[in-house]
C-alpha cells in the first residue's frame, strides 16, 4: 500500500495570462477517495484534466505511482474517467462502449466478455449489454460510464462532477453507491463537485480550492470543525460571523471582545491580546434560551436578543436573531410546531466554548 | 503502444501535407492569374512574366463591352439583391416562427434554385419570359437574379432566426408590443448581422452568376461575367486577366464585410 | 411570436410573411418549371420559341435518346466527370473541415477560413480561367515540366482538366457542408476514447469518422448534385471536346434554337440531379431538428 500513490508537486497551470491552477500540492496514498471542492472556476476540474493528461501543468510535476507522466498522452496514462457528460459512445452499444478499453489492451473476447459482464453487475445494471446509450435514463448512464472507467482497471478513477446532471433524490441515492463501489474496489480516487454536502459524505478527504489554489486539505470532520479561513467556513456549512478583539489569551481559553460584550474560544497559543479577529459559529450549534438561567452549563456564550425571522423548511426551523448590531442564524429541529418561537420574542442565543471558531480578521 | 504514436505521427505528416497541397492548390492558380494580368507579352507564354505591363488593365477599361457591362452587373445585382433581402428576411420569418404543414416541403422550395441545375433555371425562364412577353433583357435578368439569389438570403436569416432566443420576442410582447413593433424592435436589430451577411452572399451570387444569365442577356443588357464567357470564347487574352484581378477586388471586399457583419466561422458554420 | 396556434390572426401574419416568397417562386420559379416540362414535349416549330399546343409528342426526346447513343454518352461523361471530382473533393475537404473545427490555435483557423471562404466567394470566370493559365499549353505546369526537361501535355480539352477544374469549383462547398457535422461531434466522446487508451489515430477511426458519417453522404450527395450541374469549367476545359450536359443545352440551343429540343434535355439533367438531391434530403432529414 503505497503513501504516495497520485502526487501533484508545486503544478500550475496559465491560460494565456489567467492562473488558472496555482501552486497545487497533493499526495495521495492509495485507495484514498480525495474531493477536490470549490466553487466555478476555481481549479478543480482543470486540475482533474491535468492529471487525466488533457492539460499540460505549465509548471510543477505529477507522479503516478511514483513516476512523473507530465509527458505522458492521456491514452498512456491508465486513469480511468467518468465526464460530467457521461460521454458514452452514441453509436456504440453499453457492451461496446464497456468493452472498448480493454478491446484496446488486447484482452480475448472469452475475457472481456466476462470483464463486461462483472462490471455490469458491479453497477447494478446486468443485462443491458445490447441496449444503446440514447435509450437508457441519466442514472443509468451515468453508471454505465462508472463501469466503463473502472473495468479497465486503472491507477487513478477520476470523476468530473459525475451527479450534477441528476435530480436531487437520486444525487443522493448515487453518491452512496459510487463511494461503496470505490470502497470495495479499492482504487485511489479523485472527485471534483462545486456541492459541499456531497464532498463531506464521500470523502475521504477533502481539498477546498478557491481561485486556482487549494486553501485547505483535511478529513471531513477538521475541515468542517476547524475551517481555516472565512472562505471555507463559510463554504462548507454556514457560518455566523463576528469581528472583535482578543482581550485575553491564556491556557486555558480566549477572550474575545465584540461590541461590548465577551465571548470564549478553545485556546489557542499563536494568539495575542489585541489581535483582531473574526468569530464563526456555525447556526446548528447554538441554543435558543426564552431567558440567561435557562442556559446549560458550559454555554458561556450568552447574547441576548429579538427574533427578526423564523424561517420554516419542515424538518429544521431557521431563526434570524437581532443581537446588537448584527444578526445571528440559529438553526434548529422541530420536534414539534408548539415549541417554535415567534417573531418578536426576545431571547438569549447561547452556545460552548467549544464550538467557538477563531478565524484570521482579514 | 508504440506502435500507435507511429501510426499518430505518420497520420499527423499525412494530414498536414493535405492541408498544404490544399492551400496551395487554391492559391497558386489565383496568383498565376494575378502575374499573368501584369504580363507584357501578347500572347499566353511561360511564367513568369519578362516585364511589367498594365496594358490588359488599359485593354479592359478600354473596352465597352467590359465596363457597360460592369455597370450591368452592379445594377442588377444591387437591386437583386435588395429585393431578395426584404423577401428573404419576410420568408424566413414566416418559415422559422410558425409550425405548418408542408413546412419542411416549402423550405426544400425556397432554396432548391440552389439545387436546379443553373442551366436548367436559365433556360426554363427564357421560355416563360418568351411566353409572357417579358422582352426587355434588363427586367428578365432582374427578375432571374431575384430568383437565383433568394436561396442565399432566406438560408442565412433563417440560421440566424434559428440561433436566436425567442423569449426576448416573447418578453416584448409581455411588455406590451404589438407583433410590428416586436418585429421592428426586437427581431430586426437581433438578426441585422444574418441580414448583412445573407445580403452579401446573394450579391456575390448575382455578380457570379454566368449560366442563368447567358440565356437571358443580349446586346442591350449583359452582365461582366456574361461578356467574359463570349470573350473567353474566342480568345483567352490576358484582358481577363486583368477583369479577375478587378472581380477578386470585390470577393476581398465580400469577404471583409461577412467578417464584420458575423464573422467567418459562424457563416461557416451555417453549412451550405 | 411564438405561434403554434391555429388563431386565424396567427394565420393571417404567416400568410403576410410568406406572400412575397411564394408569388416569386411559385409562379416565377415553379411556372418556368412547369413550362419547360410541356415544352419538353411539344413539336418543333422553327419561327417561335415558346408555344402551348394541345398536341404532346415525344419526338424530342426520341430524337436525343431514343435514335443515337450519343447523348447517352454525354450523359455518362457528366455522371462519370461529376463522380470522380466529387470523390476527391469530399477527400480533400474531408481534413481542411476536420482542422479547421478541430484546431486550437486561433490564428490557423482564422486563416484556413479565410482561404476557405474566399476560394468559394472568388468569381467562377476567375477560377476557370486561372486553370486555363495553369493548364495552357504555355501554361505553368507545361512550364514546370519544360525547366524540368520532361515533354509537355496537353491538358485542355481533356476529362482530367475538367476533373481539376470541378474540383476548384466543388471542394469549398463540400467543405463547408463537413464543417458542421464534424462540428457537432462532441469532443469529449474524443477524450473519453483517449482516457480509455485510444490513440488519435485510432480515436478519429473508432469515434469521429462514424459520428459524422451521416454528415459525409450529406456533403457528397450536395457536392455530386452540383457537379452533374456544372457548366463553365467543362466549357472552357474540356475545349468543346469534353462537354457536359449544361454545355450541351447551350450548345444545341444556340445553333439551332429549337426550344422543345433544349427542353427536352433540360429536363433530363433536372431529373438527374434531383434525385442525386433527393437521396441527400432522405439524409438530411433524419438528422435535421427542423426549424423552431
Amino acid at each position: 500500500m503505497q503513501d504516495r500513490f497520485l502526487e501533484l508537486m508545486n503544478v500550475s497551470k496559465k491560460f494565456g495570462q489567467t492562473l488558472a491552477v496555482d501552486n497545487v500540492s497533493l499526495t495521495m496514498p492509495e485507495g484514498e477517495f480525495l474531493t477536490l471542492l470549490g466553487p466555478s472556476g476555481c481549479g478543480k476540474t482543470t486540475t482533474l484534466r491535468m492529471v487525466a493528461g488533457f492539460v499540460t501543468p505549465t509548471n510543477g510535476n505529477i507522479f503516478i505511482k511514483g513516476q512523473r507522466v507530465n509527458d505522458r498522452p492521456p491514452y498512456l496514462r491508465n486513469t480511468g474517467m467518468v465526464f460530467q457528460n457521461y460521454a458514452l459512445f452514441p453509436h456504440m452499444t453499453v457492451y461496446k462502449n464497456i468493452a472498448y478499453g480493454l478491446k484496446i489492451r488486447s484482452h480475448s473476447e472469452q475475457t472481456i466478455k466476462e470483464k463486461v459482464r462483472q462490471a455490469l453487475d458491479l453497477v447494478r445494471l446486468p443485462g443491458i449489454e445490447e441496449r444503446y446509450p440514447k435509450q437508457l435514463s441519466g442514472g443509468q448512464q451515468q453508471r454505465v460510464a462508472l463501469s466503463r472507467a473502472l473495468v479497465i482497471e486503472p491507477d487513478v478513477l477520476l470523476l468530473d462532477e459525475p451527479l450534477s446532471n441528476l435530480d436531487l433524490k437520486l444525487r443522493q441515492q448515487m453518491r452512496l453507491e459510487i463511494k461503496a463501489i470505490q470502497k470495495r474496489v479499492g482504487i485511489t480516487t479523485i472527485y471534483v463537485t462545486h456541492d459541499q454536502s456531497e464532498a463531506l459524505t464521500m470523502s475521504d478527504r477533502l481539498a477546498v480550492m478557491n481561485n486556482g489554489k487549494v486553501v485547505q486539505v483535511g478529513i471531513p470532520t477538521e475541515v468542517y470543525e476547524e475551517p481555516k479561513t472565512r472562505f471555507v467556513a463559510d463554504f462548507i456549512g454556514e457560518a455566523n460571523l463576528l469581528e472583535g478583539t482578543i482581550s485575553r489569551s491564556d491556557d486555558r481559553s480566549v477572550e474575545v471582545s465584540v461590541d461590548g460584550r465577551v465571548l470564549f474560544a478553545p485556546p489557542e497559543e499563536k494568539l495575542k491580546e489585541d489581535e483582531n479577529v473574526r468569530i464563526c459559529v456555525r447556526p446548528e450549534r447554538i441554543q435558543i434560551y426564552k431567558s440567561p438561567n435557562s442556559c446549560a452549563t458550559g454555554e458561556r456564550n450568552a447574547l441576548r436578543g429579538t427574533i427578526e425571522e423564523v424561517v420554516y423548511v419542515g424538518s429544521n426551523v431557521r431563526y434570524q436573531v437581532r443581537v446588537g448590531k448584527s444578526k445571528i442564524f440559529v438553526d434548529k429541529q422541530v420536534t414539534s410546531l408548539s415549541t417554535l418561537c415567534a417573531v418578536g420574542d426576545e431571547v438569549v442565543v447561547a452556545w460552548s466554548d467549544v464550538n467557538t471558531i477563531l478565524l484570521p480578521a482579514s | 503502444m508504440y506502435f500507435y504514436r507511429i501510426v499518430d505521427l505518420f497520420g499527423k505528416i499525412l494530414v498536414t501535407a493535405a492541408l498544404v497541397a490544399t492551400v496551395l492548390f487554391l492559391t497558386l492558380p489565383v496568383i498565376t492569374t494575378i502575374m499573368i494580368s501584369f504580363d507584357p507579352r501578347a500572347y499566353l507564354a511561360y511564367l513568369p512574366p519578362p516585364g511589367f505591363s498594365l496594358r490588359w488593365y488599359e485593354s479592359f477599361l478600354r473596352n465597352p463591352n467590359f465596363t457597360n457591362g460592369l455597370r450591368t452587373s452592379l445594377i442588377v445585382g444591387g437591386v437583386s439583391t435588395l429585393i431578395s433581402t426584404v423577401v428573404g428576411i419576410f420568408a424566413s420569418y414566416g418559415l422559422v416562427r410558425y409550425k405548418f404543414r408542408g413546412k419542411e416541403t416549402l423550405n426544400s422550395f425556397f432554396l432548391s434554385p440552389l439545387i436546379v441545375p443553373a442551366v436548367v433555371t436559365g433556360f426554363s425562364l427564357l421560355g416563360l419570359f418568351s411566353l409572357l412577353g417579358v422582352r426587355i433583357s434588363l427586367e428578365r435578368l432582374l427578375i432571374a437574379h431575384v430568383i437565383i439569389t433568394a436561396p442565399y438570403t432566406i438560408r442565412t436569416i433563417s440560421a440566424t432566426l434559428i440561433g436566436f432566443d425567442r423569449s426576448l420576442e416573447e418578453a416584448a410582447m409581455s411588455l406590451g408590443a404589438n407583433r410590428v413593433r416586436t418585429f421592428l424592435d426586437v427581431t430586426i436589430p437581433m438578426i441585422k448581422f444574418g441580414v448583412v451577411a445573407g445580403a452579401v452572399f446573394a450579391f456575390a451570387m448575382s455578380l457570379d452568376d454566368v449560366s442563368v444569365s447567358i440565356f437571358l442577356a443580349d446586346a442591350f443588357s449583359s452582365t461582366l461575367s456574361v461578356n467574359l464567357f463570349a470573350y473567353m470564347r474566342s480568345t483567352f487574352e490576358p484582358t481577363v486577366a486583368a477583369a479577375s484581378v478587378l472581380l477578386m477586388g470585390f470577393t476581398f471586399g465580400f469577404i471583409l464585410l461577412i467578417e464584420r457583419a458575423m464573422g467567418l466561422d459562424k457563416f461557416v458554420g451555417i453549412g451550405i | 411570436m411564438s405561434l403554434d396556434t391555429d388563431e386565424s390572426s396567427g394565420r393571417r401574419w404567416l400568410a403576410l410573411f410568406l406572400a412575397p416568397a411564394a408569388l416569386v417562386f411559385v409562379f416565377l420559379y415553379l411556372g418556368a418549371l412547369c413550362l419547360l416540362f410541356v415544352q419538353s414535349l411539344q413539336i418543333y416549330n422553327p419561327g417561335r420559341i415558346v408555344q402551348i399546343s394541345g398536341s404532346l409528342t415525344l419526338q424530342n426526346y426520341i430524337e436525343y435518346f431514343g435514335r443515337t447513343l450519343v447523348y447517352y454518352g454525354f450523359l455518362w461523361d457528366t455522371l462519370r466527370i461529376g463522380g470522380i471530382a466529387t470523390v476527391i473533393s469530399v477527400l480533400i475537404a474531408y481534413p481542411l473541415a476536420y482542422k479547421i473545427t478541430r484546431t486550437q490555435r486561433r490564428l490557423l483557423k482564422k486563416t484556413l477560413l479565410t482561404v476557405l471562404v474566399t476560394s468559394f466567394f472568388i468569381n467562377s470566370i476567375v477560377k476557370v480561367y486561372s486553370w486555363v493559365i495553369m493548364l495552357a499549353d504555355t501554361g505553368l505546369v507545361n512550364g514546370a515540366l519544360a525547366s524540368l526537361g520532361y515533354d509537355r501535355i496537353r491538358f485542355l480539352g481533356t476529362d482530367l482538366a475538367v476533373a481539376i477544374g470541378l474540383v476548384y469549383f466543388l471542394f469549398p462547398i463540400a467543405t463547408m457542408a463537413l464543417v458542421g457535422p464534424i462540428n457537432n461531434v462532441d469532443q469529449t466522446l474524443e477524450q473519453a476514447a483517449a482516457n480509455l487508451g485510444a490513440a488519435n489515430t485510432k480515436a478519429f477511426f473508432d469515434i469521429t469518422l462514424p459520428l459524422s458519417m451521416p454528415g459525409i453522404i450529406a456533403s457528397t450527395l450536395l457536392t455530386y448534385a452540383l457537379a452533374v450541374s456544372s457548366f463553365i469549367a467543362p466549357m472552357f476545359l474540356g475545349s468543346g471536346i469534353a462537354p457536359m450536359m449544361s454545355n450541351i443545352i447551350y450548345l444545341r440551343y444556340s445553333e439551332t434554337f429549337n426550344y422543345p429540343g433544349g427542353s427536352a434535355l433540360a429536363v433530363v439533367l433536372l431529373v438527374t440531379s434531383l434525385s442525386i438531391a433527393y437521396g441527400l434530403n432522405k439524409v438530411l432529414t433524419k438528422r435535421l431538428k427542423g426549424f423552431g
